[in-house]
């Protein structure tokens, strides 16, 4: 192409956007122009001689109507122009069926709105990039465990000797969780929404935040010792507690009982390093003990895994060279650790361990592996669903091509081609799918953080940035693009195959290009539900099982209640001694029938860690959860021990250290629960040092950790007994009225032992269990809606594609009736013939939804994927769909009047 | 003329009427009356443009950008577009030109071949 005739194209594009509304002056230009072409031929026409000049010249400038279009046709955006008139006729096709145009445009609308919120979601959960600096380069420091996850907990120590000995990484943070943040604020104690965090010194250096007031937290901070007591303040806490006060740099806070000054406010947007959860303060690590109770030894201790680490990997630096040397010092640190008592099996342990760096520029993996998979698959399931509705409206849009036969046709000998008809049914498809598209999106964008909390409830417990992000939009776009490409191409192609073009402006009956492509569509959608069906009856009985599931207590009638004591200028021993006075009060109440204590509720998400060695048993200290329980704690919960005894308050006053192993802890070390009573454990890792916890009781499997650990291996010491642990307190109380009539009584029990003491949280335990399991309650929820949508929409699509196929066979099936076929018979034929369509969209869906159920297993209770009682179910909802959905155009097949029919045109 | 030779003629001018009008333009401003006496005069009445042909002709290269147009009045108080070429539109017309020179004797070589 030479430079002359692109240049050409760019000015006539240019030059025609510039034309635009100008017509009228165009016009006027024109005539001008001709007229004065006119005056001169005239002119010379009458030098030359003619008679009638004017008229004469008149006739040589010929039609100048035509000649004005033509003109004014150059400058015209041809393409454009039609466009525009295909879409106005479009338009006006639609509103001539209404009813099918709305349903075709409500079931994009949902399909999209469904699939555009599972999206979002997803987004926020797995794929938001935390807003720091180049997230890329950010490494999770975790262990690889059997189930695909990485995320790890190291104890202190381990940070620093990787912070000082690593090379790999060039800025190593820590952060742990404070669950319990209050904030004082004169006589009142407010639980702050999020929490806290203890963070070490390089935190936000690693990150590369940059503070919105004041500075951040630094190195620094670390070694300044229990001088420093600073603390940075998130944006949303900034502006919704102290209300963007912008002089709050220097001033005082009092957290849990402790003073603090403010040293400065994070960027707003800047959420932690955990999606879902924005800590509202943070603090230097060296004042954990001041807010979670413990003693300041407590962090240097080998044993307390506690802390998520992060860093930045060094330019040039491979993970694998980087995971190779943490490996190296995590090994060193183990075997240190068990120094001189490391058995064989402890040694293959540690020498198999490992401790590698995973990609954290989503931040630290624990929530996206909670929710990744159930997320993923909900998003893959509306897919399905938002699929299944394209299909349905393109196999509506191909019903109604027979309905316009004679419009079409007639189009046809007027000299429309068939490429030409296909753009008319482009531009139909073009607009439903565009109204459809547009509207699920407004209602995603509506309705989103609305639809997300009644569709979500997990996200009740975690918070997410609103606001548009890029991948969102970006998103949202190609959906678009995607169901107008799939809703309009597909009657757009039918009409182009040959046959059909053939069969345009005849009676046309038998297997056309346009009834065959009917019936493949609807098998698709067919296929399509499938899946959606499996894995909503699977989830079905998921939910009927987890509504029974057997927690190994008795959470019915126990109530929980938090209390802090720790901002009340109690010592640690006058604090335990005030719980104590509570319980009793509690206890007089009428009603109740007994109380304890523990440090955190039975399935509040937060435990500790201790390692213990045991005696006799040929393993080597290793980590154990530990449960801090009070006197007639399981009791309270109704549930006998298997051996041995509760704690009891007498035992506070013996030198003994005591402990309870669970019954899945006994059976590990000692073979069953009754030997392990009597036996010792040791926290200390010096192998001189004596085994000095004894054993006292076996308490029996209850999911009271994790409750999809029916049989989990844990420790419980005292709880009370040791002050120095002591901070806050959980109450579990066992009812015997019901917990609405004892709310009064509790609070005013709790007020009168101790005015000061505020009730911190009141709730019934059975709500720590619905917590819980409310991924897998929500989930299945979810999967019931597209599982009932999937349904409806094939069964609509069924009906549709059976009513137009009676339709147009009706003079077939009067000639069948006329020769003899009873009504009965034939209704059986249409019936068997749908079913046939069924079992075929159902074959070809069998892949689908055998990798539906695989993903699903996770979530699944009580029975596995494969559970042939389900599958059963499966294919009877799925025939009795398909016959409720033809039952009526085979019955009004039946009914035809052989001469009716036979007569039609 | 008889009209049916003004037809024979005229296929021949519908692919080069650009090029003719262009060449005409580079002797200066003329408008479309004047661009169609102009040809007709200096091919000797050989090749006479319709003017359902010439004037949209003209847009086609005002919109391509070939040519550019102003309006003056003439004397007789009428409004007349004067067209005139463009750096672009000279461009174009060397070209043409000579795209068509070596058409021309390409053809005149096949009809001299012995």
């Amino acid at each position: 192409m030479r430079w002359t005739d692109l240049a050409a194209a760019v000015a006539s594009i240019w030059n025609r956007i510039r034309a635009v509304g100008r017509t009228d002056e165009f016009q006027r230009d024109l005539d001008d122009e001709l007229s004065h072409h006119r005056t001169l031929l005239t002119r010379d026409l009458q030098s030359l001689g003619h008679r009638d000049a004017a008229r004469d010249a008149a006739i040589r400038l010929g039609n100048r109507r035509r000649l004005t279009e033509e003109a004014q046709d150059v400058w015209r955006f041809h393409f454009l122009s039609e466009m525009a008139r295909d879409l106005r006729y479009a338009t006006r096709q639609l509103r001539r069926a209404p009813v099918v145009s709305t349903v075709a445009v409500v079931s994009l609308a949902l399909g999209v709105g469904l699939n555009a919120s599972m999206f979002s979601a997803l987004h926020d959960v797995l794929l938001r990039q935390l807003p720091v600096t180049d997230p890329q380069s950010l490494r999770v420091i975790g262990s690889p465990s059997a189930d695909g996850t990485t995320s790890a907990f190291l104890p202190w120590p381990m940070v620093e000797l990787i912070r000082d000995e690593g090379h790999g990484l060039s800025g190593v943070a820590a952060t742990g969780d404070v669950r319990f943040l209050g904030l004082d604020r004169g006589a009142t104690r407010v639980l702050t929404p999020n929490g806290g965090a203890v963070v070490s010194g390089g935190y936000f250096d690693v990150l590369g935040v940059r503070p919105e007031l004041g500075r951040l937290l630094h190195s620094s901070d670390d070694r300044r010792g229990e001088g420093a007591r600073a603390v940075v303040l998130s944006h949303d806490f900034w502006t919704s507690q102290l209300g963007a006060d912008t002089a709050v740099v220097g001033r005082a806070l009092q957290f849990n009982g402790q003073a603090f000054t403010v040293v400065g406010v994070t960027p707003r947007g800047f959420t932690g390093v955990s999606a879902g959860r924005t800590p509202d303060a943070w603090f230097p690590i060296t004042t954990d003990h001041l807010l979670l109770h413990r003693s300041p030894q407590w962090r240097q201790e080998r044993t307390n895994w506690w802390l998520q680490v992060f860093g930045r990997v060094r330019p040039g630096v491979a993970d694998a060279a980087i995971t190779s040397e943490l490996t190296r010092l995590y090994r060193r640190f183990q075997l240190q650790e068990s120094e001189g008592n490391v058995s064989p099996e402890r040694r293959r342990d540690i020498e198999q361990s490992v401790l590698s760096v995973s990609d954290g520029s989503t931040g630290m993996p624990l929530i996206a592996e909670a929710y990744g998979r159930p997320l993923r698959l909900l998003f893959l399931l509306s897919c399905a669903v938002l699929m299944l509705a394209c299909a349905n409206v393109a196999s509506l849009q191909i019903g109604r091509l027979h309905a316009r036969q004679r419009e079409l046709g007639v189009r046809m000998a007027l000299g429309a081609s068939a490429g030409r008809l296909a753009r008319h049914l482009l531009a139909e498809g073009a607009v439903v799918a565009l109204l459809g598209a547009v509207c699920g999106l407004a209602l995603q964008w509506a309705f989103g953080s609305a639809a997300r909390g009644l569709l979500l409830p997990l996200a009740a417990r975690l918070s997410f940035p609103g606001g548009p992000a890029p991948m969102r939009v970006v998103f949202g776009t190609v959906v678009v693009l995607a169901v107008t490409l799939l809703v309009a191409a597909i009657p757009a192609l039918v009409v182009r195959s040959r046959r059909v073009v053939a069969l345009l402006g005849t009676r046309g009956d038998g297997a056309g290009g346009r009834a065959r492509a009917g019936r493949w569509l609807t098998a698709t959608q067919f296929a399509l539900a499938l899946p959606l069906v499996v894995t909503s009856t699977l989830l079905a009985r998921s939910l009927i099982e987890l509504r029974a599931l057997p927690m190994g207590f008795d959470a019915s009638s126990v109530a929980l209640l938090r209390i802090d004591g720790t901002r009340n200028d109690f010592g640690p021993s006058r604090r335990v001694a005030v719980y104590r006075q509570v319980m009793d009060g509690l206890a007089t109440i009428p009603g109740v029938r007994s109380v304890s204590a523990a440090m955190y509720a039975p399935l509040s998400g937060s435990s500790s860690r201790n390692s213990y060695r045991f005696e006799g048993s040929a393993e080597g200290r290793r980590p154990f959860a530990v449960m801090h329980v009070d006197p007639g704690y399981f009791a309270t919960l109704g549930v006998p021990l298997d051996a041995g005894r509760e704690f009891e308050r007498s035992d506070d006053a013996r030198e003994r250290r005591l402990a309870i192993v669970s019954a899945g802890l006994a059976r590990r070390m000692y073979g069953s629960p009754g030997a392990a009573l009597g036996r010792r454990m040791a926290r200390s890792s010096d192998s001189s040092d004596p085994f000095d916890i004894e054993i006292v009781g076996v308490a029996p499997d209850a999911r009271l950790l994790d409750i999809r650990d029916e049989a989990p291996e844990v420790v419980y010491q005292p709880f009370l007994a040791d002050s120095n642990n002591v901070g806050g307190a959980t109450l579990l109380v066992s009812l015997g009225l019901p917990l609405a009539s004892m709310t009064e009584a509790m609070r005013r029990s709790v007020q009168a032992t101790d005015p000061s003491l505020e009730v911190l949280d009141l709730r019934p335990l059975q709500r720590n269990i619905d917590t819980a399991l409310v991924t897998e309650r929500t989930v299945a929820r979810l999967t019931l809606l597209f599982g009932g949508l999937a349904l409806l929409l094939a069964a609509l699509g069924l009906y549709a594609t059976c009513a137009q196929d009676v339709t147009r066979r009706s003079q077939e099936f009067g000639v069948r009736l006329a020769l003899g076929a009873s009504p009965a018979r034939l209704r059986r034929w249409i019936l068997r013939d749908a079913l046939m369509l069924l079992a075929l969209g159902a074959a070809a869906g069998l892949p689908l939804a055998y990798g539906a159920a695989r993903a699903a297993r996770t979530l699944l209770y009580g029975h596995g994927a494969g559970d042939p009682r389900s599958l059963a179910a499966v294919a009877v909802l799925l025939a009795a769909t398909a016959i409720l959905a033809v039952w009526i155009p085979a019955r009004r097949a039946a009914r035809m009047d052989p001469l009716v029919s036979l007569r039609r045109d | 003329m008889p009209p049916a030779e003004r037809d024979a003629r005229g296929d021949l001018l519908r692919g080069s009427l650009e090029m003719l009008i262009l060449q005409c333009l580079t002797h200066g401003t003329a408008h479309g009356y004047g661009i169609a006496q102009h040809l007709g005069r200096v091919s000797r009445d050989a090749l006479r443009v319709e003017e359902g042909s010439l004037y949209p002709a003209l847009q086609r290269m005002l919109v391509k950008g070939f040519v550019a147009a102003e309006w003056k009045t003439t004397p007789n108080n009428q409004r007349a577009r004067y067209y005139s070429l463009t750096r672009l539109g000279r461009a174009h017309l060397g070209a043409q030109h000579t795209e068509f020179e070596r058409f021309v004797e390409a053809v005149h070589r096949v009809f001299s071949e012995a």
